[in-house]
């Protein structure tokens, strides 16, 4: 059995993460406290992920980026980087894919929390910048890591978006796609030890990060 | 001195709310401004703090100019000399007593110098969440007096307090508007607590300030 699935499933849900996690919060904190009126467009268009089925959100980044046409054809000739049928393709579909498990648990920490603290903050002399570091995003440690482990969990079981974006190489074959070909070439034992895996290690993570976030992290 | 005459409106879904508010401070002087409940003292004090924006006027403090709606100048809230206190949950649940105090200390005194003098050193470490109503304002109060502000906002800030502690409280209001010359505008529901303190009096009634001899 090859472990190279395991390493690029791994892979891509960290790096997944880590980009999401650098966009929601800026995200997060505009959608929170913006008083723009067409906030609601920009909050419907980072929910869309959840509700589209994933085959179509690949589909449509594999014409956005298939290195015959358009941007993608524009992006290879140009910086000889193809984005279909890669890992850098997958990070793509994933980060769009998994945006909202990571940005929906922010928002809602933001606006739980109690408006007097950003007007404390304010009127004892503090910038949006300061508040935002000091006292916001301590508060909302917990859902912080909610979104990561989401996100995280989320990311490890992507299916639709790889299939269609991730061509069938070895560089994009993460562990639910090698399931899937297993499957197909009737090697149940082999999709075995991969599903049961990917099952006690998704199960594993969501323990201990749960366990992390009670015991470490104060609400 | 704080001089404002400033309109404003709430496009309240049950009824329209229009207010007129005009009111001076001096220097050094505790003001106090009572009415019945909902009628709008906590309006007022944010709209001199700077989070809300009157229809019009002007809110002038000395020199500065905190809002003019004919200059199209507001003022953010962080560049007024000011701080406020809220009624209800204000302080930073990440953050300890001490660390609350230390938050925007200005005043050349330590937070535990400001927490002995009010007997308060057990609670330093505390989070806010272990903290009583009486214990959590009274953290509040010390927190925005650190500032060493020029104009010092109270929304009810002592009404979870102990009879027999208020007056302690009074006293330091009072020293530290002669030492600072600090102004304060404090709302209260006690006559008795801003006949002891203040040098003047508003009564709010029907969206106006009147003057209480």
């Amino acid at each position: 059995m090859e472990l190279y699935p395991y390493w690029l499933s791994l892979k891509l849900a960290f790096i997944t993460s880590a980009i999401l996690l650098v966009i929601s919060i800026p995200l997060a904190y505009y959608i929170a406290y913006s008083k723009h009126k067409a906030k609601f467009i920009l909050e419907a268009i980072c929910t869309l992920p959840l509700v589209l089925p994933p085959t179509v959100l690949g589909y449509y980044l594999l014409i956005t980026f298939s290195p015959n046409q358009g941007l993608g054809a524009w992006l290879k000739n140009t910086f000889d980087w193809q984005i279909a049928f890669s890992f850098s393709g997958l990070v793509i579909g994933s980060v769009i894919y998994s945006l909202p498990f990571m940005l929906q648990p922010i928002l809602h920490g933001f606006t739980q929390l109690p408006s007097t603290y950003q007007e404390a903050s304010y009127t004892l002399g503090k910038s949006k910048l300061f508040t935002l570091c000091r006292v916001l995003l301590p508060c909302t440690k917990p859902a912080i890591i909610t979104g990561c482990i989401l996100s995280f969990a989320h990311t490890l079981g992507e299916f639709g978006v790889v299939l269609m974006l991730g061509g069938h190489l070895k560089s994009t074959k993460v562990v639910s796609i090698a399931i899937y070909d297993e499957v197909q070439m009737m090697n149940y034992s082999q999709a075995n030890q991969y599903a049961l895996s990917l099952l006690i290690f998704s199960f594993l993570t969501l323990i201990a990060a749960n366990l992390f976030k009670s015991r470490y992290v104060k609400g | 001195m704080l001089k404002a005459d400033i309109h404003y409106h709430i496009p309240n879904r049950y009824e329209a709310l229009n207010y007129h508010f005009e009111l001076a401070v001096d220097r050094a002087s505790i003001t106090g401004i009572y009415g019945i409940s909902g009628a709008g003292k906590s309006t007022l004090l944010r709209l001199v703090a700077g989070l809300e924006q009157p229809l019009s006027g002007y809110i002038n403090f000395d020199e500065a100019i905190w809002f003019d709606s004919k200059k199209q100048i507001h003022l953010e809230p962080q560049k007024r000399q000011l701080s406020l206190m809220f009624p209800g949950k204000q302080l930073f649940a990440n953050m300890s007593v001490s660390q609350n105090i230390e938050y925007a200390n200005n005043s050349g005194k330590s937070s535990a110098d400001w927490l002995n003098q009010f007997d308060l050193t057990h609670l330093a470490q505390r989070k806010p969440d272990y903290l009583s109503q009486g214990e959590q304002q009274r953290v509040a109060f010390i927190r925005a007096l650190a500032r060493k502000p020029q104009l010092l906002l109270l929304d009810e800030p002592f009404s979870a307090i102990n009879e027999e502690l208020k007056a302690d409280y009074y006293q330091t209001l009072k020293h530290y508007q002669q030492e600072w010359q600090m102004s304060t505008l404090i709302i209260s529901h006690n006559r008795y607590e801003l006949n002891t303190i203040c040098q003047q009096q508003y009564q709010l009634t029907n969206g106006k300030l009147i003057v209480d001899i």
